[in-house]
């Protein structure tokens, strides 16, 4: 797989239109100041997902390694399947979870990679743009993680390899992200106030008398 | 004792902290973890594993309930939210813990505000002409002085539920805490700025002798409740529905 494959892969995967939950959650381990070890952490861990992250991604490989470009057994290997990580509903590792808009601009990814040439790293992408109605119809839409795992595995890179440039990739976003967040601070991050339902029960609101308390724990009021 | 596994030559670890003799008995400072250690709880074992010194069932009582008191599981604190979008994706608890636990070592709030707030409560003079002449000092700098302040709220509604822990406890203020109100005291009449409670666990911690890098390692799972009531929530929902499609920026 040659670097200026990598290098496609990787801006194609940084576009801010594919921004994710990952790329948000590491702002918020940054906005309050923390080192880009925290957006680092926290980027590992939501890139390790099983939905769209490597877990993703190294099944989604593992299914298309062995099955030529041809459709039927395309449609085959990417039929929903149970989820091993507990009781979801079952489904396609590399295609979902993703709004209409992000599936529209992983789709224009993949044509652009696949118009790159018509071997290695770019025939699982022509092949899968082809077919894309009758594949999504099986699976649902291309996500991040399935993108990748189409070059990664037209172009033969052995799973480890593919994990770990994948991983490094989305943290290095997550984190430019998370810094810009730092540099806003705070007071520019939305706190969510307005967008927060609490539907569980509410007790009643019991208040402690604080001057009685400092009272009694021996705290004087005044500076004498 | 000493008790050397090591064969000659190989690189050694030295520790008193502790040993697991794995089938036979577990040692923490000297102590028999399974016979001696059970009834400390959890928090105060905790202590006991970074300091090496068992404290006064009082003390252990009120940081107990510190704990407790601080475990918010509210989705919009940064780091909760961080749990949340992990659960969401049905990212490992372990992973989802170390991340917001992480994410907590931020300088506005959580582990960096705790440092800095304690090191205010150490710093200041015990003498009061000198502390006032400190604080006069901090101001004509324009310093800001962790442990004070807010954001989001001015007001610590954990303030009097720690000062209740301390009195059913049937223990007074001491030394610190006294210094910690006396600022607070200052802040409100001088700046409008009110006492949070970074600057009371810090007092309190002083005056329990708990040391700073003791106190760092030791506080370091309190918010953990929060974390992982919002993790498990978002794991229990449907996947990757927590602000599904939401970007700050």
């Amino acid at each position: 797989m040659t670097q200026a494959w990598l290098e496609q892969l990787k801006a194609e995967l940084a576009r801010p239109e594919l921004f994710d939950e990952g790329v948000e959650a590491a702002r918020n381990a940054c906005v309050a100041g923390a080192s880009i070890a925290a957006a680092a952490i926290t980027a590992a861990a939501y890139y390790d997902s099983p939905l769209v992250g490597i877990g993703s991604l190294r099944a989604c490989m593992s299914r298309l390694a062995a099955v030529p470009c041809e459709l039927a057994g395309w449609r085959a290997a990417l039929r929903p399947g149970p989820a091993d990580h507990g009781c979801d509903p079952p489904f396609t590792p590399g295609f979902g979870f993703v709004s209409l808009a992000q599936a529209g601009a992983v789709l224009a990814a993949c044509r652009r990679l696949a118009a790159v040439g018509s071997r290695g790293p770019a025939s699982h992408c022509a092949f899968f743009a082809q077919h894309h109605a009758e594949l999504t119809a099986v699976a649902g839409p291309l996500n991040p993680s399935g993108l990748a795992a189409l070059v990664f595995v037209g172009a033969e890179l052995d799973l480890e390899s593919a994990e770990r440039q994948y991983m490094c990739w989305k943290i290095e976003t997550a984190t430019a992200e998370a810094q810009k967040a730092r540099r806003a601070g705070l007071a520019a991050f939305p706190f969510l106030s307005d967008r927060y339902v609490y539907e569980g029960t509410l007790p009643p609101e019991r208040t402690l008398d604080l001057a009685s308390l400092l009272e009694q724990a021996g705290i004087g009021s005044s500076d004498d | 004792m000493t008790e050397c596994i090591a064969p000659s030559g190989a690189p050694l670890i030295r520790t008193c902290a502790g040993v697991a003799r794995l089938g036979r008995q577990v040692v923490v400072h000297g102590k028999d973890l399974h016979h001696d250690c059970l009834e400390l709880g959890f928090v105060h074992y905790t202590l006991f594993c970074v300091t090496g010194r068992t404290f006064e069932a009082a003390q252990a009582e009120v940081l107990e309930q510190l704990w407790v008191a601080t475990g918010y599981p509210d989705a919009r604190i940064w780091c909760n939210r961080i749990a949340g979008y992990l659960g969401s994706a049905r990212v490992d608890p372990g992973l989802a813990l170390s991340a917001a636990l992480a994410a907590s070592n931020s300088s506005a709030y959580g582990f960096g505000a705790m440092r800095v707030a304690y090191q205010v409560q150490a710093g200041m003079p015990q003498c009061r002409q000198a502390r006032r002449a400190w604080l006069d000092a901090e101001l004509a700098e324009r310093r800001i002085l962790p442990g004070y302040g807010r954001p989001i709220v001015g007001h610590d509604e954990r303030i009097a539920v720690a000062l209740q822990s301390l009195v059913r406890a049937g223990l007074r203020a001491g030394p610190a805490l006294q210094r910690a109100f006396w600022l607070d005291r200052c802040l409100r009449a001088e700046k409008g700025i009110e006492i949070n409670i970074a600057a009371i666990w810090a007092a309190i911690a002083i005056d329990f002798g708990i040391q700073q890098d003791e106190y760092e390692s030791f506080m370091l799972l309190m918010f953990s409740p929060g974390y992982m009531a919002v993790y498990a929530e978002q794991r229990a929902r449907p996947p990757l529905s927590f602000l599904a499609g939401y970007q700050s920026a």
